[in-house]
């Protein structure tokens, strides 16, 4: 009877069973493996939603690490490491600390074909290689429309529809900063010529709570003066110079105003009805922090009346932005959608 | 003749060691291949999409925006009135008496906005408000896109909690009941999404 053919030795069940668990261990994880590789929809949606989150949930990356990408200037745009368009306290754009806030500036730089202009070719281009990053190239759509509104022109490398694709769309609200509505009327001068100074206290503007505060630093400021002609003028008032002053002049903005609407319009000149002051975002960043305190000084010169009577002696600080007083009105949240298409 | 020893099945003579796994080995190698197995695997970028479901992602992710911006302020009241007021909050304070029915094109709009123009009607929803007087837990409908479900539908919820003040007089918000007056609490609004 001592015959143990067929049976199983015990070190054979224990080695079959660690090999089983073993092989049903490798064969779990491998399941997922081959998917991500070959399923061409499911890639595409993981593509279209990444991208989807670096575009508004990313402020972005350059090179040089002293700005923030939009500042790069179209001589510069290789600068750009990541685009993203969120907004950022962190003039460096190191904080994302307010997901689906976009930044107008940034918004109006991605879509400009003059900066990054479309080619129809997938391999070599600027949002492939900054946005989409990998080897393989696609097909995308990038489109961003005011909820209500208007739509950016958007960023594709496709001549056709898309097909099959991936696909994302995120709710946003673009942060669009305020333009400084002055009346004129308000700040007559009593004599020939006259100067008038809008005070720009930055520690006073930074006072307040991001993504609500106004952010010269990295805002375009745009100061519109209107209704000069209500100045009790014999003749048209003549705007000399229009400079940044610290305590002294530091700056002359006179390049960056333009006078009734006309672009070739620059200081001295004659002064109809309006003076615009347009600074890019950025433009501070060379000269100011956030405790800096400077003017806006705007030197007419007689004989007609200039503007100056009633400058404010106060901060100028951010406000509802009545037509009295120069205050800084609030950045608007403009509600809008953004879809990512990729094929 | 006496029969070949090798030959016999059974017996003493069958102890015979010769390609015998010992436990010993037997665990060890199952370790290497499991340490060896999970080596290669970790230093792979694994995709695991194996539970994502990419329309459920899409749904949720929309919801979850839909009620981020509307519970942002889309400007500052005022400098001294920190933190401002969403008009999500608004909605559900319902100082107007027509809370929900702003709530309801606002999120319609929120959630139907398409950039090439043709709003995504397809998509469904309904949303509830769940609240704590601070001895009752209770939950009202808030408002829907008007269409019932079959119950077939896929439905993905999203929620959010929503700072709420309590307005001294005025409308009851929804038909929550009455909070102490002027406080500040936080209530959960839930949103059901699907396509129909």
């Amino acid at each position: 009877m001592r015959n143990d053919s067929g049976l199983l030795s015990i070190d054979f069940i224990a080695g079959f069973t660690i090999f089983m668990i073993a092989f049903i261990v490798v064969i779990t994880m491998i399941s997922g493996y081959f998917v991500g590789l070959e399923s061409r929809t499911i890639d595409n949606d993981a593509i279209a939603y990444r991208t989807g989150v670096i575009l508004v949930e990313d402020p972005g990356y350059t090179a040089n690490s002293q700005t923030s990408w939009e500042l790069n200037d179209i001589d510069h745009t290789f600068n750009i490491l990541r685009f993203g368009l969120a907004y950022s306290d962190d003039p460096l754009g190191a904080s994302r600390n307010y997901p689906n806030i976009l930044s107008s500036s940034k918004v109006s730089k991605f879509f400009n074909k003059t900066y990054f202009p479309t080619r129809n070719n997938a391999v070599s281009d600027d949002y492939q290689s900054r946005l989409m990053f990998g080897d393989r190239p696609y097909w995308y759509n990038i489109s961003l429309c005011e909820i209500g509104g208007s739509c950016y022109p958007p960023a594709t490398n496709a001549l056709g529809d898309p097909q099959g694709y991936g696909y994302i769309r995120r709710v946003v609200k673009i942060r669009e900063p305020g333009i400084v509505n002055i009346d004129a009327y308000y700040h007559n001068s009593s004599v020939a010529g006259g100067t008038y100074e809008i005070p720009m206290n930055f520690s006073a503007l930074y006072s307040y709570s991001a993504p609500y505060l106004v952010d010269p630093l990295q805002d375009p400021v745009t100061i519109r003066i209107n209704n000069i002609s209500s100045l009790n003028a014999s003749g048209l008032p003549h705007l000399s110079q229009v400079s940044l002053v610290e305590s002294a002049p530091i700056q002359t903005l006179d390049e960056f105003v333009t006078i009734d609407g006309v672009p070739s319009k620059h200081p001295p000149n004659d002064v109809v009805n309006t003076i615009d002051l347009t600074l890019e975002p950025g433009f501070f960043k060379s000269y100011a922090s956030k405790s800096s305190n400077f003017k806006i000084r705007y030197t007419f010169l007689g004989p007609g009346y200039g503007m100056g009577g009633s400058t404010p002696t106060t901060n100028f600080t951010p406000g509802p932005g009545n037509i009295n007083e120069p205050d800084w009105p609030w950045p608007r949240f403009i509600p809008a959608v953004l879809e990512v298409k990729i094929w | 003749m006496a029969p070949f020893h090798s030959c016999r099945v059974g017996g003493e003579d069958m102890v015979n060691d010769s390609g015998q796994l010992y436990t010993i080995e037997g665990l060890s190698a199952a370790i290497l291949m499991i340490v060896t197995a999970y080596i290669i695997l970790s230093t792979t970028t694994l995709f695991t999409p194996g539970g994502a479901h990419v329309v459920d992602l899409q749904l949720e992710q929309l919801g979850n925006d839909a009620l981020t911006m509307m519970d942002t302020p889309d400007s500052a009241p005022s400098p001294t009135f920190l933190p401002f007021k969403s008009n999500l909050s608004k909605y559900i304070e319902n100082d107007t008496g027509f809370g929900d029915q702003y709530f309801r094109s606002n999120l319609t709009n929120y959630i139907r906005t398409k950039t090439n123009g043709q709003p995504d009607t397809n998509l469904q929803f309904t949303a509830n408000v769940t609240y704590s007087t601070g001895s009752v837990v209770g939950s009202v409908p808030f408002n829907s896109s008007g269409q019932m479900m079959t119950g077939r539908e896929h439905a993905v919820t999203v929620s959010r909690l929503v700072l709420v003040t309590v307005p001294a007089s005025g409308n009851p918000p929804l038909t929550i009941p009455p909070f102490i007056a002027n406080d500040r609490r936080y209530v959960l609004i839930e949103v059901t999404l699907w396509r129909a």
